[in-house]
Protein backbone atom coordinates (compact mmCIF):
# COMPACT_ATOMS: atom_id res chain seq x y z
CA UNK A 1 0.00 0.00 0.00
CA UNK A 2 2.75 2.37 1.11
CA UNK A 3 4.82 1.53 -1.98
CA UNK A 4 1.89 2.25 -4.28
CA UNK A 5 1.32 5.62 -2.60
CA UNK A 6 5.00 6.47 -3.00
CA UNK A 7 4.83 5.56 -6.65
CA UNK A 8 1.77 7.74 -7.21
CA UNK A 9 3.41 10.69 -5.42
CA UNK A 10 6.63 10.35 -7.44
CA UNK A 11 4.50 10.16 -10.59
CA UNK A 12 2.67 13.39 -9.67
CA UNK A 13 5.94 15.22 -8.90
CA UNK A 14 7.43 13.98 -12.19
CA UNK A 15 4.40 15.10 -14.19
CA UNK A 16 4.41 18.52 -12.50
CA UNK A 17 8.12 18.94 -13.22
CA UNK A 18 7.66 17.84 -16.81
CA UNK A 19 4.83 20.35 -17.16
CA UNK A 20 7.14 23.10 -15.91
CA UNK A 21 9.95 22.00 -18.20
CA UNK A 22 7.80 22.11 -21.34
CA UNK A 23 5.74 25.17 -20.33
CA UNK A 24 5.03 27.54 -23.14
CA UNK A 25 5.20 30.48 -23.32
CA UNK A 26 8.23 30.97 -21.07
CA UNK A 27 7.93 33.33 -18.12
CA UNK A 28 10.37 35.79 -19.70
CA UNK A 29 9.12 37.83 -22.67
CA UNK A 30 12.68 38.73 -23.73
CA UNK A 31 13.32 35.14 -24.85
CA UNK A 32 10.55 35.41 -27.42
CA UNK A 33 11.51 38.94 -28.40
CA UNK A 34 15.09 37.83 -29.11
CA UNK A 35 13.69 34.92 -31.12
CA UNK A 36 11.48 37.30 -33.09
CA UNK A 37 14.48 39.54 -33.82
CA UNK A 38 16.44 36.51 -35.07
CA UNK A 39 13.78 35.32 -37.49
CA UNK A 40 12.78 38.74 -38.74
CA UNK A 41 13.05 39.14 -42.50
CA UNK A 42 14.74 42.53 -42.65
CA UNK A 43 12.74 44.99 -44.75
CA UNK A 44 14.75 46.53 -47.57
CA UNK A 45 15.49 50.26 -47.46
CA UNK A 46 12.39 51.26 -49.43
CA UNK A 47 10.03 49.16 -47.31
CA UNK A 48 11.69 50.36 -44.12
CA UNK A 49 11.08 53.94 -45.22
CA UNK A 50 7.43 53.13 -45.94
CA UNK A 51 7.04 51.47 -42.55
CA UNK A 52 8.47 54.51 -40.78
CA UNK A 53 6.21 56.77 -42.80
CA UNK A 54 3.18 54.70 -41.79
CA UNK A 55 3.99 55.50 -38.20
CA UNK A 56 4.11 59.22 -38.93
CA UNK A 57 0.89 59.75 -40.85
CA UNK A 58 -2.31 57.96 -41.78
CA UNK A 59 -1.08 56.73 -45.17
CA UNK A 60 -2.32 53.35 -46.39
CA UNK A 61 -0.37 50.12 -46.46
CA UNK A 62 0.91 49.35 -49.96
CA UNK A 63 1.73 46.05 -51.66
CA UNK A 64 5.43 45.99 -50.75
CA UNK A 65 4.66 46.45 -47.07
CA UNK A 66 2.00 43.71 -47.29
CA UNK A 67 4.60 41.32 -48.75
CA UNK A 68 7.04 42.18 -45.98
CA UNK A 69 4.29 41.52 -43.43
CA UNK A 70 3.53 38.14 -44.94
CA UNK A 71 7.20 37.16 -44.65
CA UNK A 72 7.13 38.15 -41.00
CA UNK A 73 3.93 36.44 -39.82
CA UNK A 74 5.95 34.30 -37.39
CA UNK A 75 7.61 37.41 -35.98
CA UNK A 76 4.23 38.97 -35.27
CA UNK A 77 2.99 35.77 -33.67
CA UNK A 78 6.02 35.56 -31.36
CA UNK A 79 5.73 39.22 -30.38
CA UNK A 80 2.01 39.01 -29.64
CA UNK A 81 2.74 36.06 -27.34
CA UNK A 82 5.71 37.81 -25.72
CA UNK A 83 3.76 41.00 -25.01
CA UNK A 84 1.27 39.04 -22.92
CA UNK A 85 4.01 37.91 -20.53
CA UNK A 86 4.44 40.19 -17.55
CA UNK A 87 8.12 39.60 -16.87
CA UNK A 88 10.78 40.77 -19.34
CA UNK A 89 14.44 40.28 -18.45
CA UNK A 90 16.82 41.17 -21.29
CA UNK A 91 19.80 39.57 -19.56
CA UNK A 92 21.87 42.74 -19.44
CA UNK A 93 25.34 42.53 -17.91
CA UNK A 94 25.31 45.76 -15.93
CA UNK A 95 28.95 45.35 -14.91
CA UNK A 96 29.87 46.44 -18.45
CA UNK A 97 28.41 49.88 -17.82
CA UNK A 98 27.82 51.93 -20.95
CA UNK A 99 29.66 49.31 -23.03
CA UNK A 100 26.74 46.93 -22.64
CA UNK A 101 25.23 45.84 -25.93
CA UNK A 102 21.66 46.53 -27.04
CA UNK A 103 21.51 44.72 -30.39
CA UNK A 104 17.73 44.37 -30.29
CA UNK A 105 16.76 48.07 -30.29
CA UNK A 106 16.46 48.65 -34.04
CA UNK A 107 14.83 45.32 -34.84
CA UNK A 108 12.43 45.88 -31.99
CA UNK A 109 11.39 49.21 -33.48
CA UNK A 110 11.09 47.58 -36.93
CA UNK A 111 8.87 44.92 -35.38
CA UNK A 112 6.67 47.61 -33.78
CA UNK A 113 6.26 49.25 -37.20
CA UNK A 114 5.30 45.87 -38.70
CA UNK A 115 2.63 45.46 -36.02
CA UNK A 116 1.30 48.95 -36.72
CA UNK A 117 1.08 48.12 -40.43
CA UNK A 118 -0.70 44.90 -39.54
CA UNK A 119 -3.13 46.86 -37.35
CA UNK A 120 -3.92 49.13 -40.30
CA UNK A 121 -4.58 46.18 -42.58
CA UNK A 122 -6.80 44.52 -39.97
CA UNK A 123 -8.75 47.77 -39.55
CA UNK A 124 -9.15 48.05 -43.33
CA UNK A 125 -10.66 44.57 -43.27
CA UNK A 126 -13.03 45.56 -40.48
CA UNK A 127 -11.24 43.56 -37.71
CA UNK A 128 -11.15 46.58 -35.42
CA UNK A 129 -10.83 44.78 -32.12
CA UNK A 130 -7.85 42.70 -33.32
CA UNK A 131 -6.37 45.87 -34.86
CA UNK A 132 -6.57 47.65 -31.50
CA UNK A 133 -5.13 44.55 -29.82
CA UNK A 134 -2.09 44.97 -32.07
CA UNK A 135 -1.77 48.56 -30.80
CA UNK A 136 -1.91 47.37 -27.20
CA UNK A 137 0.79 44.85 -28.06
CA UNK A 138 2.92 47.72 -29.39
CA UNK A 139 2.36 49.60 -26.11
CA UNK A 140 3.43 46.56 -24.10
CA UNK A 141 6.56 46.20 -26.25
CA UNK A 142 7.49 49.78 -25.35
CA UNK A 143 6.99 49.05 -21.66
CA UNK A 144 9.01 45.84 -21.91
CA UNK A 145 12.01 47.81 -23.16
CA UNK A 146 12.24 48.88 -19.54
CA UNK A 147 13.75 51.79 -17.66
CA UNK A 148 17.36 50.62 -17.37
CA UNK A 149 18.81 53.04 -19.93
CA UNK A 150 17.70 56.37 -21.26
CA UNK A 151 18.32 55.25 -24.84
CA UNK A 152 16.04 52.21 -24.53
CA UNK A 153 13.44 54.35 -22.75
CA UNK A 154 13.51 56.82 -25.65
CA UNK A 155 12.96 53.97 -28.12
CA UNK A 156 10.17 52.77 -25.82
CA UNK A 157 8.63 56.25 -25.96
CA UNK A 158 8.75 56.22 -29.75
CA UNK A 159 7.04 52.83 -29.78
CA UNK A 160 4.37 54.18 -27.42
CA UNK A 161 3.79 57.15 -29.72
CA UNK A 162 3.33 54.73 -32.62
CA UNK A 163 0.74 52.75 -30.64
CA UNK A 164 -1.23 55.87 -29.66
CA UNK A 165 -1.26 57.26 -33.20
CA UNK A 166 -2.50 53.91 -34.46
CA UNK A 167 -5.27 53.78 -31.84
CA UNK A 168 -6.45 57.32 -32.65
CA UNK A 169 -6.64 56.31 -36.33
CA UNK A 170 -8.81 53.27 -35.59
CA UNK A 171 -10.98 54.86 -32.86
CA UNK A 172 -13.56 56.46 -35.21
CA UNK A 173 -14.40 52.98 -36.52
CA UNK A 174 -15.27 51.76 -33.01
CA UNK A 175 -16.72 55.03 -31.73
CA UNK A 176 -20.20 53.48 -31.42
CA UNK A 177 -18.98 50.21 -29.90
CA UNK A 178 -19.28 50.74 -26.13
CA UNK A 179 -17.95 47.31 -25.27
CA UNK A 180 -14.73 47.70 -27.27
CA UNK A 181 -14.26 51.23 -25.94
CA UNK A 182 -14.64 50.05 -22.34
CA UNK A 183 -12.21 47.19 -22.97
CA UNK A 184 -9.74 49.67 -24.46
CA UNK A 185 -10.16 51.98 -21.46
CA UNK A 186 -9.06 49.14 -19.15
CA UNK A 187 -6.16 48.19 -21.37
CA UNK A 188 -4.81 51.74 -21.54
CA UNK A 189 -5.24 52.24 -17.78
CA UNK A 190 -3.02 49.17 -17.35
CA UNK A 191 -0.47 50.54 -19.85
CA UNK A 192 -0.46 53.89 -18.04
CA UNK A 193 0.09 52.28 -14.64
CA UNK A 194 3.02 50.23 -15.98
CA UNK A 195 4.63 53.12 -17.85
CA UNK A 196 8.26 53.37 -16.65
CA UNK A 197 9.20 56.50 -14.72
CA UNK A 198 11.67 58.72 -16.57
CA UNK A 199 13.14 59.88 -13.23
CA UNK A 200 14.00 56.28 -12.33
CA UNK A 201 15.46 55.79 -15.80
CA UNK A 202 17.72 58.83 -15.42
CA UNK A 203 18.89 57.55 -12.02
CA UNK A 204 19.78 54.12 -13.39
CA UNK A 205 21.33 55.54 -16.53
CA UNK A 206 23.56 57.91 -14.53
CA UNK A 207 24.77 54.96 -12.45
CA UNK A 208 25.65 52.99 -15.57
CA UNK A 209 27.51 55.89 -17.17
CA UNK A 210 29.48 56.66 -14.02
CA UNK A 211 30.71 53.04 -14.13
CA UNK A 212 32.21 53.82 -17.53
CA UNK A 213 34.21 56.87 -16.50
CA UNK A 214 37.67 55.66 -17.37
CA UNK A 215 40.18 56.44 -20.11
CA UNK A 216 38.57 54.20 -22.74
CA UNK A 217 35.00 55.32 -21.98
CA UNK A 218 35.78 59.01 -21.99
CA UNK A 219 37.83 58.83 -25.18
CA UNK A 220 35.01 57.05 -26.98
CA UNK A 221 32.45 59.58 -25.78
CA UNK A 222 34.62 62.54 -26.73
CA UNK A 223 35.41 61.12 -30.17
CA UNK A 224 31.78 60.46 -31.00
CA UNK A 225 30.15 63.57 -29.62
CA UNK A 226 30.22 65.48 -32.87
CA UNK A 227 32.87 67.92 -31.63
CA UNK A 228 34.71 70.00 -34.21
CA UNK A 229 38.26 68.89 -35.04
CA UNK A 230 39.61 71.76 -32.98
CA UNK A 231 37.46 71.00 -29.92
CA UNK A 232 38.22 67.30 -30.23
CA UNK A 233 41.97 67.98 -30.26
CA UNK A 234 41.57 70.18 -27.18
CA UNK A 235 39.50 67.55 -25.37
CA UNK A 236 41.99 64.80 -26.17
CA UNK A 237 44.81 67.03 -24.98
CA UNK A 238 42.98 67.60 -21.66
CA UNK A 239 42.58 63.83 -21.23
CA UNK A 240 46.24 63.15 -22.09
CA UNK A 241 47.47 65.86 -19.72
CA UNK A 242 45.33 64.58 -16.84
CA UNK A 243 45.46 60.86 -17.53
CA UNK A 244 45.66 59.62 -13.96
CA UNK A 245 43.37 57.97 -11.44
CA UNK A 246 42.79 61.14 -9.45
CA UNK A 247 41.45 62.89 -12.57
CA UNK A 248 38.86 60.16 -13.20
CA UNK A 249 37.80 60.22 -9.54
CA UNK A 250 37.26 63.99 -9.86
CA UNK A 251 35.12 63.47 -12.99
CA UNK A 252 33.00 60.80 -11.27
CA UNK A 253 32.42 63.08 -8.27
CA UNK A 254 31.45 66.07 -10.40
CA UNK A 255 29.29 63.92 -12.71
CA UNK A 256 27.43 62.41 -9.75
CA UNK A 257 26.94 65.84 -8.20
CA UNK A 258 25.34 67.16 -11.41
CA UNK A 259 23.24 64.06 -12.16
CA UNK A 260 21.81 64.03 -8.61
CA UNK A 261 20.61 67.61 -9.20
CA UNK A 262 19.16 66.54 -12.55
CA UNK A 263 17.19 63.80 -10.82
CA UNK A 264 15.71 66.34 -8.41
CA UNK A 265 14.75 68.54 -11.37
CA UNK A 266 12.89 65.63 -12.97
CA UNK A 267 10.48 65.52 -10.02
CA UNK A 268 9.42 69.13 -10.64
CA UNK A 269 6.52 70.18 -12.88
CA UNK A 270 7.59 70.37 -16.53
CA UNK A 271 8.17 74.16 -16.94
CA UNK A 272 10.19 74.41 -13.71
CA UNK A 273 12.13 71.27 -14.57
CA UNK A 274 13.07 72.77 -17.95
CA UNK A 275 14.17 75.98 -16.22
CA UNK A 276 16.35 74.12 -13.70
CA UNK A 277 17.90 71.94 -16.41
CA UNK A 278 18.66 75.02 -18.51
CA UNK A 279 20.35 76.75 -15.53
CA UNK A 280 22.29 73.61 -14.72
CA UNK A 281 23.47 73.38 -18.31
CA UNK A 282 24.81 76.95 -18.15
CA UNK A 283 26.50 76.25 -14.81
CA UNK A 284 28.32 73.18 -16.18
CA UNK A 285 29.32 75.09 -19.31
CA UNK A 286 30.77 77.97 -17.29
CA UNK A 287 32.60 75.65 -14.88
CA UNK A 288 34.02 73.77 -17.86
CA UNK A 289 36.12 76.83 -18.73
CA UNK A 290 38.16 76.31 -15.57
CA UNK A 291 37.74 72.68 -14.57
CA UNK A 292 38.47 69.81 -16.97
CA UNK A 293 36.15 67.48 -14.99
CA UNK A 294 33.25 69.81 -15.84
CA UNK A 295 34.27 69.88 -19.50
CA UNK A 296 34.23 66.07 -19.61
CA UNK A 297 30.93 65.94 -17.68
CA UNK A 298 29.40 68.33 -20.21
CA UNK A 299 30.10 65.82 -22.97
CA UNK A 300 29.21 62.80 -20.84
CA UNK A 301 25.77 63.85 -19.72
CA UNK A 302 22.98 61.87 -21.32
CA UNK A 303 20.18 63.31 -23.38
CA UNK A 304 18.38 64.54 -20.28
CA UNK A 305 16.87 67.75 -21.59
CA UNK A 306 15.46 66.09 -24.67
CA UNK A 307 14.33 63.04 -22.72
CA UNK A 308 12.21 65.17 -20.37
CA UNK A 309 10.28 66.70 -23.26
CA UNK A 310 9.94 63.42 -25.17
CA UNK A 311 8.65 61.63 -22.07
CA UNK A 312 6.24 64.42 -21.09
CA UNK A 313 4.93 64.56 -24.66
CA UNK A 314 4.35 60.81 -24.75
CA UNK A 315 2.57 60.76 -21.38
CA UNK A 316 0.40 63.67 -22.47
CA UNK A 317 -0.49 61.87 -25.69
CA UNK A 318 -1.44 58.73 -23.78
CA UNK A 319 -3.56 60.80 -21.37
CA UNK A 320 -5.22 62.55 -24.29
CA UNK A 321 -6.13 59.18 -25.84
CA UNK A 322 -7.52 57.96 -22.51
CA UNK A 323 -9.52 61.18 -22.06
CA UNK A 324 -10.71 60.89 -25.67
CA UNK A 325 -11.95 57.34 -25.05
CA UNK A 326 -14.04 58.59 -22.09
CA UNK A 327 -15.67 61.13 -24.39
CA UNK A 328 -16.28 58.45 -27.03
CA UNK A 329 -17.92 56.24 -24.37
CA UNK A 330 -20.27 59.08 -23.34
CA UNK A 331 -21.17 59.61 -26.98
CA UNK A 332 -21.70 55.88 -27.53
CA UNK A 333 -24.00 55.75 -24.50
CA UNK A 334 -25.91 59.03 -24.97
CA UNK A 335 -25.75 59.39 -28.73
CA UNK A 336 -24.05 62.81 -28.59
CA UNK A 337 -20.78 64.38 -27.61
CA UNK A 338 -20.75 66.08 -24.18
CA UNK A 339 -20.87 69.88 -24.19
CA UNK A 340 -18.12 70.15 -21.61
CA UNK A 341 -15.15 68.07 -20.64
CA UNK A 342 -16.17 65.57 -17.95
CA UNK A 343 -14.37 65.94 -14.62
CA UNK A 344 -11.59 63.64 -13.45
CA UNK A 345 -10.08 62.78 -16.83
CA UNK A 346 -6.33 62.23 -17.34
CA UNK A 347 -4.48 65.56 -17.60
CA UNK A 348 -2.06 67.41 -19.85
CA UNK A 349 1.37 66.59 -18.40
CA UNK A 350 2.98 69.81 -19.69
CA UNK A 351 0.77 71.96 -17.46
CA UNK A 352 -0.67 69.47 -14.98
CA UNK A 353 -4.11 70.83 -15.91
CA UNK A 354 -7.14 69.40 -17.72
CA UNK A 355 -7.16 69.40 -21.51
CA UNK A 356 -9.23 72.09 -23.20
CA UNK A 357 -12.16 70.49 -24.99
CA UNK A 358 -13.64 71.70 -28.24
CA UNK A 359 -16.30 70.09 -30.46
CA UNK A 360 -15.70 70.20 -34.22
CA UNK A 361 -17.62 69.10 -37.31
CA UNK A 362 -15.52 65.92 -37.53
CA UNK A 363 -15.49 65.12 -33.83
CA UNK A 364 -13.58 66.90 -31.07
CA UNK A 365 -10.17 68.30 -30.18
CA UNK A 366 -8.30 68.09 -26.90
CA UNK A 367 -5.70 70.81 -26.40
CA UNK A 368 -2.99 70.93 -23.78
CA UNK A 369 -2.76 74.02 -21.58
CA UNK A 370 1.00 73.86 -21.22
CA UNK A 371 3.64 74.62 -23.80
CA UNK A 372 5.84 71.87 -25.20
CA UNK A 373 9.20 73.55 -24.76
CA UNK A 374 11.03 71.33 -27.17
CA UNK A 375 14.26 72.80 -28.41
CA UNK A 376 17.42 71.82 -30.18
CA UNK A 377 19.31 71.14 -26.99
CA UNK A 378 19.74 67.42 -27.25
CA UNK A 379 21.14 66.43 -23.91
CA UNK A 380 23.61 69.01 -22.71
CA UNK A 381 25.21 69.51 -26.08
CA UNK A 382 23.94 72.40 -28.12
CA UNK A 383 23.32 71.04 -31.56
CA UNK A 384 22.65 74.17 -33.54
CA UNK A 385 25.37 76.73 -32.90
CA UNK A 386 23.53 77.99 -29.83
CA UNK A 387 20.34 78.92 -31.67
CA UNK A 388 17.38 79.16 -29.36
CA UNK A 389 14.75 77.12 -31.11
CA UNK A 390 12.09 76.96 -28.42
CA UNK A 391 9.03 75.90 -30.28
CA UNK A 392 6.46 76.83 -27.63
CA UNK A 393 4.05 74.36 -29.16
CA UNK A 394 0.68 73.72 -27.59
CA UNK A 395 -0.16 70.09 -28.26
CA UNK A 396 -3.51 69.38 -29.98
CA UNK A 397 -5.09 65.96 -30.35
CA UNK A 398 -7.83 65.55 -32.90
CA UNK A 399 -10.43 62.79 -32.54
CA UNK A 400 -12.92 61.93 -35.26
CA UNK A 401 -16.25 60.21 -34.84
CA UNK A 402 -18.11 57.92 -37.24
CA UNK A 403 -21.01 59.73 -38.91
CA UNK B 1 83.63 118.27 -57.57
CA UNK B 2 86.26 117.80 -60.39
CA UNK B 3 88.62 114.88 -61.27
CA UNK B 4 91.78 116.58 -59.89
CA UNK B 5 90.17 116.75 -56.45
CA UNK B 6 89.34 112.98 -56.54
CA UNK B 7 93.05 112.03 -57.22
CA UNK B 8 94.10 113.99 -54.24
CA UNK B 9 91.64 112.05 -52.06
CA UNK B 10 92.89 108.65 -53.41
CA UNK B 11 96.48 109.41 -52.43
CA UNK B 12 95.40 110.43 -48.95
CA UNK B 13 93.44 107.15 -48.50
CA UNK B 14 96.39 105.01 -49.77
CA UNK B 15 98.67 106.50 -47.19
CA UNK B 16 96.25 105.58 -44.36
CA UNK B 17 95.06 102.09 -45.50
CA UNK B 18 97.69 99.50 -46.56
CA UNK B 19 96.02 97.47 -49.33
CA UNK B 20 99.09 95.27 -50.06
CA UNK B 21 98.75 91.43 -50.34
CA UNK B 22 99.07 89.58 -46.95
CA UNK B 23 101.15 86.35 -46.92
CA UNK B 24 101.28 83.83 -43.99
CA UNK B 25 104.76 82.59 -43.01
CA UNK B 26 104.19 79.33 -41.05
CA UNK B 27 107.82 78.73 -40.06
CA UNK B 28 108.06 82.19 -38.65
CA UNK B 29 104.77 81.64 -36.76
CA UNK B 30 106.03 78.27 -35.30
CA UNK B 31 109.15 79.95 -34.02
CA UNK B 32 107.31 82.95 -32.64
CA UNK B 33 104.59 80.83 -30.85
CA UNK B 34 106.48 77.55 -30.14
CA UNK B 35 104.61 76.68 -26.85
CA UNK B 36 101.14 76.92 -28.45
CA UNK B 37 102.35 74.87 -31.47
CA UNK B 38 103.59 72.00 -29.22
CA UNK B 39 100.26 71.90 -27.31
CA UNK B 40 98.24 71.53 -30.56
CA UNK B 41 100.49 68.73 -31.87
CA UNK B 42 100.26 66.61 -28.66
CA UNK B 43 96.39 66.92 -28.59
CA UNK B 44 96.10 65.57 -32.18
CA UNK B 45 98.33 62.58 -31.36
CA UNK B 46 96.15 61.60 -28.36
CA UNK B 47 92.99 61.51 -30.53
CA UNK B 48 94.69 59.30 -33.09
CA UNK B 49 95.72 56.80 -30.38
CA UNK B 50 92.08 56.37 -29.18
CA UNK B 51 90.81 55.81 -32.77
CA UNK B 52 93.54 53.30 -33.37
CA UNK B 53 92.62 51.44 -30.13
CA UNK B 54 88.93 51.24 -31.09
CA UNK B 55 89.32 49.96 -34.63
CA UNK B 56 92.37 47.80 -34.42
CA UNK B 57 91.15 45.62 -31.49
CA UNK B 58 88.53 43.12 -32.89
CA UNK B 59 86.79 42.51 -29.55
CA UNK B 60 86.13 46.18 -29.05
CA UNK B 61 84.86 46.44 -32.63
CA UNK B 62 82.35 43.54 -32.11
CA UNK B 63 81.23 45.00 -28.80
CA UNK B 64 80.59 48.36 -30.46
CA UNK B 65 78.50 46.77 -33.23
CA UNK B 66 76.49 44.73 -30.71
CA UNK B 67 75.84 47.87 -28.67
CA UNK B 68 74.61 49.76 -31.74
CA UNK B 69 72.31 46.90 -32.84
CA UNK B 70 70.89 46.55 -29.31
CA UNK B 71 70.24 50.27 -29.17
CA UNK B 72 68.36 50.21 -32.51
CA UNK B 73 66.25 47.18 -31.42
CA UNK B 74 65.40 48.79 -28.11
CA UNK B 75 64.40 52.01 -29.80
CA UNK B 76 62.11 50.23 -32.30
CA UNK B 77 60.52 48.11 -29.56
CA UNK B 78 59.89 51.14 -27.40
CA UNK B 79 58.15 52.93 -30.26
CA UNK B 80 55.88 49.95 -31.05
CA UNK B 81 54.94 49.78 -27.34
CA UNK B 82 53.63 53.31 -27.43
CA UNK B 83 49.77 53.39 -27.64
CA UNK B 84 48.75 54.60 -31.08
CA UNK B 85 45.68 56.74 -30.64
CA UNK B 86 43.24 56.51 -33.54
CA UNK B 87 42.14 59.78 -35.01
CA UNK B 88 38.55 60.93 -34.77
CA UNK B 89 37.96 60.15 -38.42
CA UNK B 90 39.07 56.55 -38.22
CA UNK B 91 37.65 55.75 -34.80
CA UNK B 92 34.07 54.93 -35.80
CA UNK B 93 35.21 52.66 -38.61
CA UNK B 94 37.69 50.94 -36.32
CA UNK B 95 35.05 49.89 -33.78
CA UNK B 96 33.73 46.37 -33.92
CA UNK B 97 30.15 46.08 -35.23
CA UNK B 98 29.02 44.73 -31.86
CA UNK B 99 30.48 47.73 -30.06
CA UNK B 100 28.50 49.98 -32.38
CA UNK B 101 25.39 48.69 -30.62
CA UNK B 102 26.52 49.48 -27.08
CA UNK B 103 24.57 51.79 -24.76
CA UNK B 104 27.36 54.32 -25.19
CA UNK B 105 27.46 54.27 -28.99
CA UNK B 106 23.70 54.29 -29.42
CA UNK B 107 23.25 57.11 -26.90
CA UNK B 108 25.83 59.17 -28.76
CA UNK B 109 24.14 58.38 -32.08
CA UNK B 110 20.85 59.61 -30.59
CA UNK B 111 22.52 62.85 -29.58
CA UNK B 112 23.72 63.35 -33.13
CA UNK B 113 20.50 62.62 -34.97
CA UNK B 114 17.74 61.13 -32.83
CA UNK B 115 16.22 57.70 -33.38
CA UNK B 116 16.95 57.72 -37.10
CA UNK B 117 20.66 57.91 -36.30
CA UNK B 118 20.26 55.02 -33.84
CA UNK B 119 18.56 52.98 -36.57
CA UNK B 120 21.26 53.86 -39.06
CA UNK B 121 24.04 52.85 -36.69
CA UNK B 122 22.41 49.49 -35.90
CA UNK B 123 21.82 48.88 -39.59
CA UNK B 124 25.47 49.54 -40.36
CA UNK B 125 26.51 47.21 -37.54
CA UNK B 126 24.28 44.40 -38.85
CA UNK B 127 25.66 44.92 -42.35
CA UNK B 128 29.20 44.61 -41.00
CA UNK B 129 28.22 41.52 -39.03
CA UNK B 130 26.75 40.10 -42.22
CA UNK B 131 23.77 38.81 -40.29
CA UNK B 132 21.44 36.68 -42.35
CA UNK B 133 17.85 35.82 -41.76
CA UNK B 134 17.49 32.62 -39.76
CA UNK B 135 13.81 31.96 -40.19
CA UNK B 136 14.02 28.26 -40.85
CA UNK B 137 11.78 25.46 -39.62
CA UNK B 138 12.94 22.20 -38.03
CA UNK B 139 11.78 20.36 -41.17
CA UNK B 140 13.91 22.60 -43.36
CA UNK B 141 16.88 22.10 -41.05
CA UNK B 142 16.46 18.31 -41.23
CA UNK B 143 16.22 18.48 -45.01
CA UNK B 144 19.38 20.56 -45.09
CA UNK B 145 21.16 18.00 -42.86
CA UNK B 146 20.09 15.28 -45.29
CA UNK B 147 21.73 17.19 -48.09
CA UNK B 148 18.54 18.65 -49.59
CA UNK B 149 18.41 22.33 -50.40
CA UNK B 150 15.52 23.94 -48.51
CA UNK B 151 13.00 25.77 -50.65
CA UNK B 152 12.54 29.20 -49.17
CA UNK B 153 10.89 32.27 -50.54
CA UNK B 154 12.73 35.52 -50.14
CA UNK B 155 11.48 39.03 -50.14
Amino acid sequence: MRTTLKGVLIGIVFLAAAGQAFAYPPDNAAVLYYKACMIMEEPNDAVEKMLRQLSKDDSRVNEQVRLCLESNREVIREIVTAAQIKNCDWGYDFSQGAFMLLPHLKKFRDAACLLAADAKILAEKGNYKTAIERCITIHKMGIHLGDDFLISRLVGNAIGTLANKCIVEILPQVSNDTETLQWLRTQLADVSSRYPSIGATVRKDAGIWSNSINREGILEVVRNSGLSKNDLDKAEQVIRQNDNNEFYVRIIEYYKHITSRIQIAYDLPYPQAKQVLGDLYKEVKDTAKEKPEAAITEVLLPVINRALTVDTRERTRLNAVRAGIEIYIIRAKTGKLPDELPAGLPKDMFSGKDFLYEKTDAGFILTGQGKDLDDDIIGFVLNSQGKDLDKDIVQKYEFKVAK
Amino acid sequence: MNKRNEKWLDEQLKSVVDSGKVEFDSEQWKQKYSAEYQALVSRAEKRLNVQRFLWVRPLVRVAAIVAIVAFVILLTHHQSDKRVEPTAATFVEDRSPAKMMSVLSLSLAYRQGGLDAVDEQCKKAFELLGQKNTNISIGELLNENNGQKPERKNL
